[in-house]
């Protein structure tokens, strides 16, 4: 047998790349060499398992979404009407009273909301009195602890 | 230059298989590349057959009985592994052999490795609507030129409806490239 390789680009237009060849049996060698020793993966399945290997199919039970496509915006709008409504708490007839508001609130709606002029409207007495301010109720304990503890020759002296 | 008896010993023999390994690829790497890229087109595909070609026989060697003559059996093997690359593809892409084989040579118009002019290309699309069998004889004989005595061992026909294989053959190609 000839030959072929010119005979072939001249006739049937195939063309092989330059070097093609060249060296061709080294690598091949070290392809095939390798090839021989590395055959599998490595990887093992248990023994009969593709002999029973079966497909279990769950029978579907249809499942009607209410959020199909046609639904979804009427869906959507009757959530959110039942939130605004819940939200708005016209279930609690009860009018609010002045103890719902924490502490903070409050004092923070005085500084930042009123001005002095208005709290001045709230005070029925003319004059303040120190009692308005602290509380003296002393129990008669802590008088007592006072005056033991004290040196009264102190208070005969004023 | 030694005798095929004295190769097919040497590669079997562990000291001598890869020294002889090699002596065989140079001796045959032509016509088996070219024998495959016949039927499969691209170069790319080419390489990728011939290289498992080789490998398959560097594996298959030791039972290599000698019945018959090496290069029948080298050409075997490159021409099954060459027609299960076509099949893999046609699996793959879900078309025909046939089809992969036109896919192919779309893709050779712009392919580096062909320098060949409208002719010759219409003349690749034309041996590709051939019958499996048929484009084999009709390649071997015409671009490879191999002997029918030879054809007739690697393809297990006979001579004589190799003959009348490639006759009907020439006769749809010319038929083909008249009408297109």
């Amino acid at each position: 047998m000839k030959n072929q390789n010119l005979h072939n680009v001249k006739k049937s237009g195939f063309k092989v790349p330059q070097n093609y060849f060249e060296d061709f049996e080294d690598s091949i060698l070290t392809q095939a060499k390798l090839k021989n020793l590395v055959n599998t993966s490595g990887f093992k399945t248990p023994k009969n398992y593709l002999n029973n290997f079966s497909v279990s199919v769950k029978k579907e039970t249809k499942v009607i979404s209410i959020f199909s496509n046609r639904n979804i915006l009427s869906v959507s709008s009757i959530a959110a009407a039942i939130a605004l409504f819940f939200s708005l708490n016209i279930f609690n007839n009860s009018p609010l009273s002045l103890n719902d508001l924490d502490t903070t609130t409050v004092e923070n709606y005085i500084l930042n909301e009123t001005e002095i002029s208005d709290l001045t409207t709230l005070f029925q007495d003319n004059e303040l009195n120190e009692n308005q301010f602290i509380d003296y109720s002393l129990s008669d304990e802590t008088l007592e602890s006072y005056l033991e503890a004290e040196d009264l020759n102190d208070l005969y002296s004023e | 230059m030694i005798t095929e008896t004295e190769l097919i010993s040497k590669l079997q023999d562990k000291g001598n298989k890869d020294n002889a390994f090699k002596e065989l690829v140079a001796q045959y790497k032509e016509r088996l590349y070219w024998h495959i890229r016949n039927i499969v087109k691209s170069h790319d595909d080419a390489d990728d057959v011939l290289q498992n070609t080789f490998i398959k026989v560097y594996k298959s060697i030791d039972g290599f009985k000698g019945n018959s003559k090496l290069y029948s059996w080298l050409y075997r093997i490159a021409t099954n592994e060459a027609i299960t690359l076509l099949n893999k593809n046609a699996k793959r892409l879900q078309i025909t052999n046939q089809e992969v084989q036109d896919l192919a040579l779309n893709n050779i118009e712009s392919d580096v490795y062909f320098e060949g002019d409208a002719i010759q290309l219409k003349f690749q699309k034309a041996i590709i609507t051939l019958p499996e069998k048929q484009q084999l004889v009709f390649n071997m004989k015409y671009f490879q030129e191999l002997k029918y005595k030879e054809m007739a061992i690697i393809l297990d026909t006979s001579e004589g409806a190799l003959k009348a294989s490639y006759h009907i053959a020439t006769k749809k190609i010319k038929a083909y490239l008249a009408n297109n």
